[in-house]
């Protein structure tokens, strides 16, 4: 298995201007937390443009669908992919999951709404909102996550007292 | 293994603060009640307060850097579904 880089799955989807917002734990890394993450969660709309964008940045990297048994090659065209709710794809740069919608906060436009504009290799990058991240933490509320949403509380403090 | 550097460090006590440092960062100036439950749950707000320091494309190169490292020391294992050595 190949090492995970974040990092250059972002520089992918930013240079072929998918639309999206980072979620989950690179959301987290990004607002400060210390928890390492390999995967990359995106909400992003799932319509045939983004979709054919999506296809662009991360076709030349063997895209999979990882968690189909068998985890068969995305061969898909863009209008059969916009049929799906999420899609999770396995590239030779990492996981990477587009999420259409994110409970509790709702569709890309929520989370864009009140998301945050970081700087990454000279593009705009957006990210999810802190508060909005700590509601989605505290939603899926498994043991892993409930120990981020402490991290992040305690930035959220941290933070406002700066 | 170790040398007589190694024997020397390992007479020294290790007490269970040195590992759980939760009460030494009770101490430290706290910056609300979230704060104050980090610390209690057990974690490390001085590492937050680190990667506060710096920018979002250090933060993921710093976390890179630790997947990188994490590769490399993982025993190499049989890979999943792979059937050649039945």
């Amino acid at each position: 298995m190949a090492i995970s880089r974040p990092s250059e799955l972002l520089r992918l989807l930013l240079e072929a201007n998918v639309e999206f917002v980072v979620v989950g734990g690179v959301a987290a890394i990004a607002h400060g937390v210390a928890t390492m993450t390999d995967a990359l969660d995106v909400v992003a709309p799932l319509i045939v443009e983004n979709c054919r964008r999506i296809l662009a940045a991360v076709g030349p990297y063997e895209p999979r669908f990882y968690q189909t048994l068998g985890k068969p090659p995305v061969t898909r065209t863009a209008e059969e992919l916009s049929e799906f709710r999420n899609l999770y794809f396995s590239t030779t740069l990492g996981v990477v999951d587009f999420l259409g919608t994110l409970p509790p906060i709702g569709t890309f436009r929520e989370v864009a709404a009140r998301s945050i504009v970081r700087t990454l290799h000279g593009l705009e990058c957006r990210i999810i909102s802190l508060d909005d991240l700590i509601a989605v933490k505290a939603h899926v509320g498994r043991p892993k996550d409930k120990s981020v949403e402490f991290e992040l509380r305690a930035i959220r403090d941290l933070t406002k007292k700066k | 293994m170790g040398g007589a550097l190694a024997t020397e460090y390992n007479e020294r006590v290790v007490s269970d603060d040195d590992i759980d440092r939760r009460a030494w960062m009770k101490t430290q100036p706290s910056y609300g009640p979230d704060w104050d439950a980090a610390i209690e749950f057990g974690i490390d707000v001085t590492r937050l307060q680190a990667n506060l320091e710096l920018t979002f494309e250090e933060r993921l190169a710093q976390l890179e850097e630790m997947l990188r490292l994490a590769h490399e020391l993982r025993p190499e294992g049989p890979v999943l579904g792979d059937q050649s050595a039945e």
